[in-house]
């Protein structure tokens, strides 16, 4: 949960300060733009919950909010490079592309998870690990 | 029509999909003797192609660059190629009786599965050889990640399940960071072919930014320190072929493509010190890993921090190859030696390491465990498995004659040409802690027995393959002259051609 | 005595967290700033392919970008794509310890309203998939929208207690889960036999190519998709059971 709000934080974060300073003084920050940045942030939330918690349940989200920035990245990326026939096609099949690996690594590793579970009993990979 | 790159792709492939549609063992080693042939088959052609006629390229899908995929082979892929093919090979024949009825150390499911997971990964690693798209190589290394933490997880047991947890997370961690850096450098030159990219002109920050998310996803997953506490358990508590696979080729991959970057893609006044801290923290691996090897009780926990040990000497390659921040080159003149010792160290260490875990594979099949206090009186019981043992120890101290000797001389001989003594010292080091644990466990080898045990049997074919491995890690020591001229075919190393 | 060293050592792991949480956060502040930093200096654009993709548009068989993108100018990444999902359910048999799905976790009771709903679903699924399919070639959609969405129709049955996939036996699970990958190494070998480049589609061809290859492509992710649904290990087994329970009552 803490990791879904910081993340919902990040997002209201990013487009409030465009709306700061989207003025007509400082057209720097565009649209994709934010986009960007929301996603080097989201990238770095991920991070920071993939070290900090030691849930492996907690282990694979936190890598697919990287994941997500990642994405978001590429999305804006295309978004950026449109042309007269629309945004960047190779971004967005790189997403495509990208989605799908981290869908079949992540059901690996749920999958693998779980099979630890059974056997071991325990969510992570350091037994007696409170930090959830 | 035959294209040797292609086919090196292809015949893994096809050996793979057979493998997995016909798991039957009527079909088990017919596919996997055919698989290995035609591959070898593959790298010899693409081999002598290359030695012949040049540096190749092709374009996949009939698209040029960028729209396209472009696969280029050039005399540093064949090298890694030729690498992958023989040490894999040997690998191969030792499971062909590993995954088979004649061990009693595995179990049907696994025997199924090995084939499969093993081949797709020897075609994935020759795809990143081959590869010269920075987006194809992601889902290539996510293949290779993939298939190599299934290899692991074969044997079901608890230890091996949660060793390849922490490896799957780190290599997923380390894919999606090369992948955000992949997507700045789309941002920057709109561009994922590797030749184009490096064709344009250097762009600052968000370069930098991109090479420290790649480098530092790709250290990951070599096991850089310090990064590599993923590694021991992982490649101690897999099967013997798997840990020989994971040692021996699966962390040079990620290395290979973090050195393409450093040629092709990243310049700048940031380099120096950027080389001169990855050299650093290898020079830290080799002593720590070093250190934890000799501290180890189990033969392949101690092979295994060997790995993180010998892993810290490849990035002594940057230091070596910087550009100082004034544009001169810190080591003018020796690059070619520093390129070529690191190519070779790399050979000699997938060689060698192939041949200890195999070896610790023999040992752990006759003594039921591989602790070393219980490897007495192995030199009478097994003396092929503890010379090769032996032999291939020779070659990770870097005793001459022999593979590692060979690498070592031309790292330090670059080394003290560019005034970097002190990489000469952590070498020297290095290499004695390394002769400490290589004497450590052969000491119990040694030692007779107390009192008579009752053991199995050993095997010789699987024997004669860690032999093998060992004795080319020695004998590739005598031969310098084929992979120097092999290593300048087509540049790999492009700064060779800068004053 | 025994008390106060579980103080300790609880203590000890506190104090390395917060370590923890605090080097994690420097370090992920950092590469925030870093990439902020980044992202401020990257080019104005527009930079990439959106114009080269486009002014090819007309021999690639499909009038969608991204679909030319994805089967046709990378159609060698999407190979590889479809070989990761090949991957994932080897792994996941690797876990099970066997290919075989009949051994999977016992289908919950049947269900009336569970099962009517089925039956409307499903048709429903399996139109939406054909047509995703379909759509690829103009719009948004293609293989892996409609894989996913007739996968979705698979791991519904398996919840609704419906024979599907665990009854077909294991041989043709196999082909059903290789039959995409298959589809790209053939096209691999013959456009080489045939002297053009690997992958490489003739343009009159190309369209049709395509469809066949996202059909193939549509049935092994479907079937990866359901496959991986159906065999994710469960915690069910008894020894397993037991032994949390006794790891449970040592630490309390």
């Amino acid at each position: 949960m803490t990791l879904l709000s910081c993340g919902y934080m990040s997002v209201c974060f990013g487009v409030a300060s465009a709306a700061g300073a989207a003025t007509p003084e400082t057209p720097v920050l565009t649209s994709h733009l934010v986009y960007m940045l929301t996603a080097c942030l989201l990238f770095c939330i991920g991070l920071f919950g993939l070290i900090t918690r030691g849930h492996l349940m907690r282990n694979v989200m936190s890598l697919n909010v990287m994941g997500g920035g990642v994405f978001l990245f590429l999305v804006a990326v295309a978004r950026r490079d449109a042309g007269e026939s629309g945004p960047d096609p190779v971004p967005h099949a790189m997403t495509l592309t990208g989605i799908v690996v981290a869908l079949a690594a992540s059901a690996f590793a749920l999958a693998l998870a779980r099979r630890i579970h059974s056997i071991t009993g325990e969510m992570r990979l350091e037994p007696g690990d409170d930090n959830s | 029509m035959i294209e040797p790159m292609a086919w090196c792709i292809l015949a893994p492939f096809i050996g793979a999909s057979l493998a997995f549609l016909l798991p039957g063992r009527v079909w088990r080693r017919p596919i996997a003797i055919g698989a290995i042939g035609a591959t070898l088959a593959s790298v010899w052609m693409l081999t002598s192609q290359v030695w012949n006629s040049g540096a190749q390229r092709m374009d996949l899908s009939g698209w040029p660059a960028p729209l396209g995929i472009g696969l280029a082979a050039d005399g540093f892929s064949v090298f890694m190629i030729v690498m992958t093919g023989v040490v894999g090979s040997l690998i191969g024949a030792y499971a062909l009786w590993h995954y088979s009825d004649l061990s009693d150390a595995t179990e049907p499911a696994e025997r199924r599965l090995f084939w499969p997971l093993w081949l797709i990964l020897w075609g994935s690693l020759n795809a990143i050889y081959l590869s010269s798209d920075i987006f194809n190589i992601y889902v290539a290394l996510e293949v290779i990640t993939l298939a190599a933490v299934a290899l692991i997880t074969l044997s079901g047991k608890a230890e091996a399940l949660v060793a390849a947890m922490r490896y799957l997370l780190a290599a997923f961690l380390g894919s999606l960071s090369y992948l955000m850096g992949v997507a700045l450098l789309y941002a920057t030159h709109g561009a994922l072919d590797l030749v184009i990219i490096a064709d344009q002109e250097r762009a600052g920050l968000p370069e930098v930014g991109a090479f420290a998310l790649m480098a530092t996803g790709l250290a990951l997953k070599t096991a850089l320190f310090p990064m590599h506490f993923w590694l021991p358990p992982a490649h101690s508590k897999a099967a013997a072929p798997v840990s020989a696979i994971l040692s021996a080729l699966v962390v040079k991959a990620s290395f290979y493509v973090l050195l393409r970057l450093w040629f092709g893609v990243f310049d700048g006044p940031a380099m120096y010190a950027v080389g001169i801290l990855l050299g650093t923290l290898g020079s830290a691996a080799i002593i720590w890993g070093a250190f934890q090897a000799l501290r180890q009780m189990s033969l392949k926990l101690l092979i295994a921090h060997s790995t993180v040990a010998q892993i810290g000497y490849l990035f002594l390659i940057f230091p070596l190859t910087a550009r100082r921040p004034s544009g001169e080159l810190a080591a003018a003149g020796w690059i070619t030696e520093a390129c070529t010792g690191v190519s070779y160290h790399a050979l000699s260490h997938a060689l060698a390491k192939a041949a200890m875990f195999l070896g610790a594979g023999v040992v752990l099949h006759v003594y039921g465990s591989d602790l070393l206090t219980n490897m007495r009186g192995m030199s009478r019981r097994l003396p092929i498995t503890t010379f090769a043992l032996a032999i291939a120890g020779v070659s990770l101290m870097g005793l001459p004659p022999s593979g590692g000797f060979a690498a070592k001389w031309l790292i330090v001989t670059a080394a003290l040409g560019a005034g970097q003594w002190w990489w000469v010292l952590v070498i020297l080091i290095g290499g004695l802690l390394t002769a400490g644990y290589i004497f450590l466990m052969l000491r119990w080898a040694f030692i007779s027995e107390d009192a008579p045990i009752q053991l199995r049997p050993a095997n010789m074919p699987i024997q004669l393959a860690a032999l093998a491995l060992a004795l080319l890690s020695v004998l590739v020591g005598f031969r310098l002259e084929e992979p120097f001229q092999l290593l300048v075919i087509g540049d790999p190393f492009p700064i060779f051609d800068l004053p | 005595m025994t008390r106060h060293d579980a103080t300790l050592r609880r203590r000890r792991r506190r104090a390395l967290l917060r370590v923890r949480i605090v080097v994690a956060g420097a370090g992920a502040l950092a590469l925030a700033l870093l990439l902020v930093a980044a992202v401020l200096e990257l080019p104005e654009g527009p930079l990439g392919l959106a114009e080269e993709a486009a002014a090819q548009l007309a021999h690639t068989g499909v009038d969608h970008a991204v679909t030319a993108v994805l089967l046709n100018y990378r159609s060698y990444d999407t190979w590889l794509e479809v070989g990761v999902l090949l991957l994932a359910v080897m792994a996941i048999f690797a876990l099970r310890g066997g290919a075989h799905l009949e051994n999977v976790r016992p289908a919950p009771r049947r269900d009336p309203l569970l099962t009517w709903l089925t039956r409307l679903l499903i048709p429903m699924l399996t139109l939406t998939a054909g047509y995703l399919l379909w759509l690829g070639k103009f719009a948004p959609g293609g293989a892996f929208q409609a894989g996913v969405v007739l996968g979705a129709a698979g791991a519904m049955l398996r919840l609704s207690g419906t024979p599907s996939l665990d009854r077909i036996g294991d041989v043709a699970i196999r082909i059903l889960l290789a039959v995409g990958f298959l589809a790209f190494l053939v096209a691999a070998v013959a456009t080489r036999l045939a002297g053009l480049d690997m992958l490489e589609l003739p343009p009159g061809r190309a369209g049709d190519i395509i469809l066949m290859v996202e059909t193939l492509a549509t049935i092994s992710i479907a079937t990866t998709c359901a496959v991986l649904v159906m065999a994710m290990p469960g915690a069910e087994s008894p020894p397993a059971i037991a032994a949390k329970d006794v790891r449970k009552e040592a630490r309390t």
